[in-house]
């Protein structure tokens, strides 16, 4: 008859974790441990070709490889809340792996003959050397560079200081650093997601990439953990306007939900969705003035950026989704934007969901609701909305 | 900002929910449970949504509520108005962190399931909060058992706040809510109801009839809420919310759970949230099986089952009766029939009855027994004789009954001891059935050479049994009689009227010359309090030194102060709302003079 009561008020058992204890845990999980000793560390993680745009605006097609390395250093202590390229590491991995993994990508696209763009993804920073080992940044540098390929690295904020950017600038002159920044802002980059650099060091890495004449795209999280979709598109339109003077393009990374994440976590428990479609296409609306200040298009002599969101998993409730009967049009036409920079792709596009969306945004932003009043948009509408 | 106070009043109560006059007492501009209208929403009326809320789009957001009028003494200007930051919050599924960065504090308290488990500092706030808002209730919602855990820990720690979870009120689940403590609702729900053409009505969302001409607006948005906080508002002036609260939770399957939690965690509460008297027209409506669980069933299956002792002078045999739908059953025609049938015996009468399980004669009537209506069908189901079963089995061990008299019909296990079945199929009121059970009755009383107890003496055992159900003990009725006339008998001892029988309030009335007895002998609970100069009026939170926690609505109480018995008082609010919820907190009943 005793039933257990308890109520929670403070002063539980159990000393509280943080936040950083909860991002590390999922990777001590058999399942990913197993899952890292399996790769092979002489193949990189995948290596595949996509439409692009140089530099300059002519349209391309661009290699993605995506190593097999040891990891972020960020990763090694800490972590970021979305994080989930852990998955995809091993701790062993060195120089002569990475150079096997190259020439595995390499003679796979015929030294990129038939690509004008290279990029080079290492679940962490190729220039720092922590991670990389230091021949193979130069190999990477150097064979772009001679193969005339536009190189794209990816790189934390911490590595792009005068030195090491000026001995890269030796072997490759002209290459684009791609820098998660996720948020223009302090807190958010703090309690959501984890980032470990600030502002302060996002600033300190743009001019010091200036200095060197090199091109920045920057990466913008929409809708991190813990955070509303009202919140998300109200500050991801604040940061695509923010960096857009100092990003040469901006990437927006719709939230999706991978594997043993904190994310991942937090879908399960149902206390997160990824963002609209909606959401995406109104970022674009929004912000188009600032990227296209006349209304032009990518190429055009207005432009002050260019934006890019390729939601990934769209459509899917694990990525960026509607209702599931619109998902497919709107995701072509952002997908469409991306490429052209002409705000027309948007037009014509509408859905009985998109009034749902609408009104959770304005919810959002009216109820004092930070992890948002969001409800599932598949299904029975009726059912959803019944009494939580 | 945080000096401007909210002026509030109770101006009814049930459990944890409660009317709470929003304004000048005298005058109250509104009560809650009400709206609290944010950005978006159409004007509302002050005596539907008496707020607004707002709220700037920095990380983290700061929160202003406003009142819509002169609610802040001394009632002069509009207000008060509060904001607060909201500060950071962690998802419930992510309990175990503490991100060390909470809201802020002040007259409205944010507040989060994260902050709940990890921010000491809740237990030793400056400012009293005056509205609560719970910024994670949808996430909440959605698991299983943590709304309720959530909102009765906070109405515990704060009984005096008004609590507002965001985003997941409805007409639907209003009654719900309300009686799980919530005192403020927003339209959040209704907007998403209205975005896709559907209307939030008090049976949930719905497509209009299109047929009858129905379109879903904001007016039958509003008037669908106010037809239930209408609803709402009298059953807790009417004492039956718990009715309406079962008639809405089949809504939908997470407010079913919500309820069910809620009832567990209220089996055995941390403090009182019940009354031990009613006023005589109040029911307890136990048409539903969810009814069972209803904390004051639970509470009384525990009283049976655990702490109640049949009268010294009657454990010897007990007498197992069907209940009647007429309460107290003795005025019955069935009950009337067994009486006439058993005769003046030591025999202990107990009714077999659901959904309590058990009532003793000497208790019947008294809340809840003399006030419960079950729908009678003649037939039990499993759950029911499971109750019953084990509760018999349970309770005639622990009383120490050498012979059971079952006329109730229902088949009992082995007790242990000699049971006999008087019914054996037939009718309880049937002549061959009546005609065995006064003829077992004689033959028992017989063997064991138990004589008959004259009509006072029964009475006075039933009083003893009242006094030790409604206070601590009945030490202070040693020695004493019954004496007048029905209803209205007088307890006396050496000429001097101890209590009197009140049939309306179905307890008894304590005398002035009672209290010092009773003070002497710890029959009554007692509070201590602490106050310049005399008491002259009643019992408020600031005057309160020490009360216990299990105190219920209707109990009586002596008063102390200064270790000095000065009084006594009858609570008008449950434990959980003393010592600091505003406004009286207990009625007082007599004044000792000073000697």
């Amino acid at each position: 008859m005793a039933d257990e009561v308890k109520l929670t008020m403070v002063g539980g058992n159990e000393p509280a974790k943080r936040l950083h204890d909860l991002i590390r845990a999922p990777e001590n999980t058999t399942w990913v441990q197993d899952k890292k000793q399996s790769w092979d560390g002489n193949e990189p993680a995948t290596v595949y070709y996509t439409p692009e745009t140089l530099a300059d605006g002519t349209p391309t097609t661009a290699v993605t490889v995506i190593l097999r390395t040891k990891g972020c250093h960020w990763w090694w202590k800490s972590g970021c809340t979305f994080c989930g390229y852990f998955n995809d590491t091993r701790d062993d991995i060195e120089s002569a792996e990475l150079h096997s993994q190259w020439e595995y990508a390499k003679k796979k696209f015929n030294d990129f003959a038939d690509h004008g763009m290279v990029k080079v993804y290492t679940s962490g920073s190729l220039l720092e050397d922590r991670e990389i080992a230091v021949d193979f940044q130069e190999t990477v540098l150097r064979d772009c560079h001679e193969l005339g390929k536009e190189l794209i690295i990816e790189s934390r904020t911490e590595q792009l200081n005068p030195e090491k950017l000026a001995w890269a600038k030796k072997i490759n002159p002209s290459f684009t650093v791609a820098i998660g920044l996720e948020a223009l802002d302090d807190e958010v980059l703090r309690f959501h997601i984890n980032k470990g650099f600030s502002l302060k060091s996002w600033y300190r890495a743009v001019e010091n990439l200036r200095a060197e004449n090199l091109r920045i795209k920057a990466y913008l999280m929409f809708k991190p953990p813990f955070m509303s979709e009202g919140d998300a598109l109200e500050h991801c339109i604040r940061w695509v306007k923010g960096v857009a003077e100092d990003a040469d393009e901006i990437s927006i990374n719709p939230m999706n939900i991978q594997r043993g994440t904190v994310i991942d976590r937090l879908f399960r428990g149902n206390d997160y969705r990824p963002p609209w479609l909606w959401s995406l296409v109104e970022l674009i609306e929004q912000t188009h003035s600032i990227i296209h200040p006349e209304g032009g298009r990518n190429g055009g002599e207005d432009q002050v950026s260019r934006l890019i969101i390729h939601p990934t998993a769209a459509g899917r409730v694990r990525g960026s989704h509607n209702c599931g009967s619109c998902d497919r049009d709107v995701t072509k036409a952002i997908e469409n934007y991306s490429v052209s920079g002409d705000i027309r792709e948007l037009e014509g596009l509408d859905c009985s969901c998109k009034a749902i969306w609408a009104e959770e945004i304005s919810l959002d932003n009216s109820l004092p609701m930070p992890l948002g009043i969001g409800l599932p948009r598949r299904g029975n509408k009726i059912a959803n909305l019944r009494s939580p | 900002m945080a000096d401007e106070f909210l002026g509030v009043s109770t101006a009814a109560r049930w459990r944890y929910s409660r009317l709470i006059g929003l304004g000048d007492r005298k005058q109250p501009l509104a009560y809650s449970p009400c709206l609290i209208q944010s950005k978006g929403d159409p004007e509302l009326p002050v005596s539907l949504s008496p707020f607004t809320a707002t709220q700037n789009s920095e990380i983290p957001a700061t929160l202003t509520i406003t009142a819509k009028g002169k609610m802040s003494p001394p009632f002069e200007i509009d207000g008060p108005t509060w904001s607060v930051d909201l500060g950071h919050v962690l998802p419930p599924s992510l309990d175990e962190a503490d991100v060390g960065e909470v809201g802020g504090q002040g007259c409205v308290l944010p507040i989060s399931w994260q902050r709940m488990k990890h921010d000491t500092g809740l237990l030793s706030l400056e400012t009293q909060p005056q509205i609560i808002v719970l910024l994670d209730a949808l996430q909440l919602a959605n698991r299983p058992g943590r709304l309720p855990e959530a909102l009765i820990s906070i109405r515990n720690l704060f009984p005096g706040a008004l609590i507002w979870a965001p985003g997941i009120g409805g007409p639907d689940n209003l009654a719900v809510l309300a009686w799980m403590g919530v005192d403020l609702f927003d339209l959040g729900r209704t907007r998403q109801s209205l975005s896709i053409g559907a209307m939030l009505t008090s049976e949930g969302p719905r497509m209009p009839e299109e047929s009858l001409g129905e379109v879903a607006s904001w007016e039958s948005a509003i008037a669908a809420w106010t037809n239930e906080f209408s609803s709402v508002r009298r059953a807790i002036r009417d004492g039956n919310l718990r009715e309406l609260v079962e008639k809405r939770a089949p809504n939908s399957p997470r407010l079913v759970e919500h309820l069910r939690y809620h009832d567990k965690l209220l089996k055995h509460p941390v403090k009182s949230i019940l009354s031990s008297v009613v006023p005589a027209e109040t029911r307890l409506r136990c048409h539903t099986f969810s009814s069972r669980e209803d904390p004051i069933v639970s509470d009384w299956y525990n009283l049976i089952s655990q702490t109640y002792e049949a009268p010294k002078n009657m454990r010897e045999v007990l007498i197992l009766l069907p209940c009647s739908a007429k309460k107290p059953y003795r005025f019955s025609k069935s009950h009337k029939a067994f009486m006439r049938s058993i005769g003046n015996t030591s025999a202990h009468h107990v009714m077999v009855t659901s959904p309590l399980g058990l009532v003793p004669r000497d208790l019947e009537r008294i809340w809840p027994a003399a006030h419960y209506d079950v729908p009678v069908t003649g037939d039990w189901d499993a759950d029911e004789i499971l109750r019953i079963r084990t509760l018999v089995k349970g309770y005639v061990a622990k009383q120490g009954y050498k012979v059971v008299i079952n006329h109730s019909g229902v088949e009992l296990p082995d007790l242990g001891i000699p049971c006999h079945d008087t019914r054996q199929g037939d009718g309880g009121t049937s002549y061959v059935a009546l005609d065995r059970l006064s003829a077992k009755v004689k033959e028992v009383m017989s063997e064991l050479g138990l004589k008959g107890i004259r009509g006072h003496k029964l009475l006075m055992a039933e009083f003893a049994s009242i006094s030790r159900h409604h206070g601590l003990n009945d030490h202070w009725l040693d020695g004493a009689v019954v004496s007048g006339k029905p209803p209205r008998f007088k307890i006396m001892l050496e000429n001097k009227q101890l209590a009197q029988w009140n049939p309306i309030r179905a307890s008894l009335s304590v005398s002035k010359a009672a209290l010092p007895i009773m003070y002497e002998k710890g029959s009554l609970p007692v509070v201590e309090i602490s106050m310049e100069g005399s008491w002259n009026g009643d019992i408020f939170g600031a005057m309160v030194v020490s009360y216990p926690e299990n105190i219920r609505v209707g109990a009586e109480f002596l008063v102390v102060k200064d270790g000095e018995l000065i009084g006594s008082a009858r609570a008008v609010a449950p434990g959980f709302e003393w010592p600091s919820t505003p406004g009286r907190l207990a009625k007082a009943q007599h004044r000792l003079k000073k000697r």
